[in-house]
């Protein structure tokens, strides 16, 4: 016993220190984002009430509300992600399930990767010359949809291959085994083992298309709009955008703060809610898996 | 080729009993008769990964209601060829077949031979207990549902009769809708064979059944093989159970099939001088 006990001060001691020290670490990074998280609440909820959230911009945006921004984000966010889910959903079935492991695939594995840093803002060029001016879609939700879709393909495909290939493959086994064909293990079986861990992906995508700036300035954001969008080919205000002409080219931009950090709180908190959602729904998912 | 003289009246579509099946149900014990249906038979059987063979030049017929165990060091290939019989090689890249494996004279790996059907009539279950992690009467009723199965009450049929086949009906009866991984590792290997067994194959196949089960957990499931008077073929690492529960047995070693017969001859009286060493423990 001694021969193992003699050094167990000292081991303790290294013990402590390093769990002092990541959970330091953890506290600063929490207490960044409590910094930052409070200081657009502190300045920007004198900007919110019942008018700001429902009313028109007035008098060069400097007054009234941003309910055309609010529904703008809104119709991008998820209508990027009605196009990126599917693609990249069936996109991570075929590399995970499907497709011969060998120097193609790898290819398109690290093609993935790659385009998930590629800057937005090429995003945004590569949708204006695509789908404003060839496709000629003109600047539109149309075109800012699809084009912040392409921009979170990546991230929703890379994530949702990752949960696939986490699935114990005796799930697959298994079914097969029973008579189940490969596309009744992978819809019956697979997927829904997979899908908490495919949601994740969606969920940080779809935070990151309602954040978005530089796309849709490109391809879709008007500064104003006098009514709300009727038609995909219509452009639209954001959220994003509004934050910007505000604080840079606006009437009043030192007096229009409060306004600006309103919107700020108002993207915050959609952002949230949206991830809030998809949060319990892959909570309620995961319920069922133990393993 | 296909064996005529071996399967019985089979071929003729003749349900009225096989002409050599009258004797098997009463002494099913160690060194059943020669006289038996053949199920599974293969000819010159060799199996390559890429280009290391697994198997080679195996031939062995598999006798219907008898318990046939495969026993040999790791890497011999007894779980390859047991998986070859459903085929769940199929998935796996670079892998390459020669000679023939046929079910009740059905060309197991032929052209017109849909995988799907064949793993309905060839059960198995693994070495991990695997249930879906769904409530317990929806892991049974996967396999039925999938050939179209639907109606509740033929469902609830089909459940209480597998799990009642499984030997674990009175155990979960109460708890159908429970998710089957709340059971206990031998219960839940039974679940899988209930699973398997729901869709009424021809034969099951067992690789390693009991390998990752406690004592208690293992005696049940032999219990069960024993007494389940169907065609079953267990890998095994384990030369006691092989005893225990087959009524013949193969040694494998390398890739080749060394011996074949009845288990207590292959256990008491070996022909091979390798066959002797492993089961007395000289290697393995």
């Amino acid at each position: 016993m001694f021969l193992f006990g003699y050094s167990k001060e000292a081991r303790k001691r290294r013990d402590q220190l390093a769990t002092l020290t990541i959970a330091g670490l953890a506290g600063f990074i929490l207490l960044v984002l409590a910094a930052l998280l409070v200081y657009i609440f502190v300045q920007g909820i004198s900007a919110i009430n019942w008018e700001f959230l429902t009313q028109f911009p007035r008098q060069s945006m400097t007054k009234g509300g941003i309910l055309p921004a609010i529904v703008g984000t809104l119709y991008l966010a998820l209508g990027s992600m009605v196009i990126s889910i599917p693609l990249g959903f069936g996109a991570a079935i075929y590399l995970a399930e499907y497709a011969k492991q060998g120097p193609l695939v790898s290819v398109i594995r690290l093609g993935v990767a790659n385009l998930a840093g590629v800057p937005s803002v090429v995003f945004g060029l590569f949708g204006l010359s695509l789908f404003v001016t060839t496709f000629g879609f003109g600047r539109s939700l149309l075109s800012g949809c699809l084009t912040l879709g392409l921009l979170t393909l990546p991230t929703v495909t890379a994530a949702a291959e990752e949960a696939l290939r986490q699935t114990p493959s005796s799930f697959r086994e298994a079914a097969l085994a029973l008579g189940a064909n490969r596309f009744q293990a992978i819809r019956q079986v697979i997927l829904p083992a997979a899908l908490p861990g495919m949601l994740t992906g969606a969920i940080l995508a779809l935070g990151r298309a309602a954040g978005e700036t530089a796309p849709i300035t490109l391809t879709s954001a008007t500064a104003y709009s006098p009514a709300l969008p009727d038609s995909p080919l219509n452009e639209a205000m954001a959220l994003t955008t509004h934050i910007y002409n505000l604080a840079t080219n606006g009437a009043n931009i030192a007096g229009t703060r409060p306004q600006q950090f309103g919107t700020a709180l108002v993207l915050m908190a959609i952002v949230l809610g949206l991830s809030l959602v998809a949060v319990i729904l892959r909570a309620r998912l995961r319920r069922s898996r133990k393993w | 080729m296909v064996d005529e003289g071996n399967l019985g009246p089979k071929g003729q579509g003749a349900d009225g009993g096989p002409g050599g099946g009258g004797g098997r149900n009463g002494g099913a014990g160690n060194g059943a008769g020669a006289d038996g249906e053949v199920i599974i038979k293969a000819e010159n059987v060799s199996f390559f990964y890429g280009q290391f063979q697994a198997l080679k030049n195996i031939s062995l017929d598999i006798m219907a209601d008898e318990v046939t165990a495969f026993i040999g060091p790791s890497g011999c290939g007894k779980s390859t060829f047991l998986k070859l019989l459903n085929r769940m090689h199929d998935f796996v890249p670079g892998t390459r077949l020669a000679g023939e494996i046929l079910v009740r004279g059905t060309s197991l790996y032929g052209p017109e031979t849909d995988p799907v059907d064949i793993r309905r009539r060839v059960g198995m279950v693994f070495q991990r207990p695997n249930p879906f992690p769904k409530s317990i009467y929806d892991n049974i009723c996967y396999g039925p549902r999938l050939v179209g199965v639907t109606k509740k009450s033929d469902l609830d049929q089909v459940v209480e009769k597998a799990l009642k086949a499984a030997a674990l009906w009175d155990d979960v009866k109460d708890k159908l809708g429970k998710s089957a991984l709340d059971l206990s590792g031998g219960q839940q290997q039974r679940v899988c064979i209930a699973r398997a067994l729901a869709l009424e194959p021809e034969i099951l196949l067992m690789d390693e059944p009991t390998s990752a089960l406690d004592p208690i957990a293992t005696s049940k499931v032999e219990d069960w093989i024993r007494g389940a008077g169907m065609s079953i073929v267990i890998v095994t690492h384990n030369m006691q159970q092989a005893a225990r529960i087959s009524d013949r047995t193969a040694f494998f070693y390398m890739g080749e099939l060394i011996e074949f017969g009845p288990t207590l001859e292959l256990f008491t009286s070996p022909r091979e001088v390798r066959t002797e060493n492993y089961i007395t423990g000289r290697f393995g």
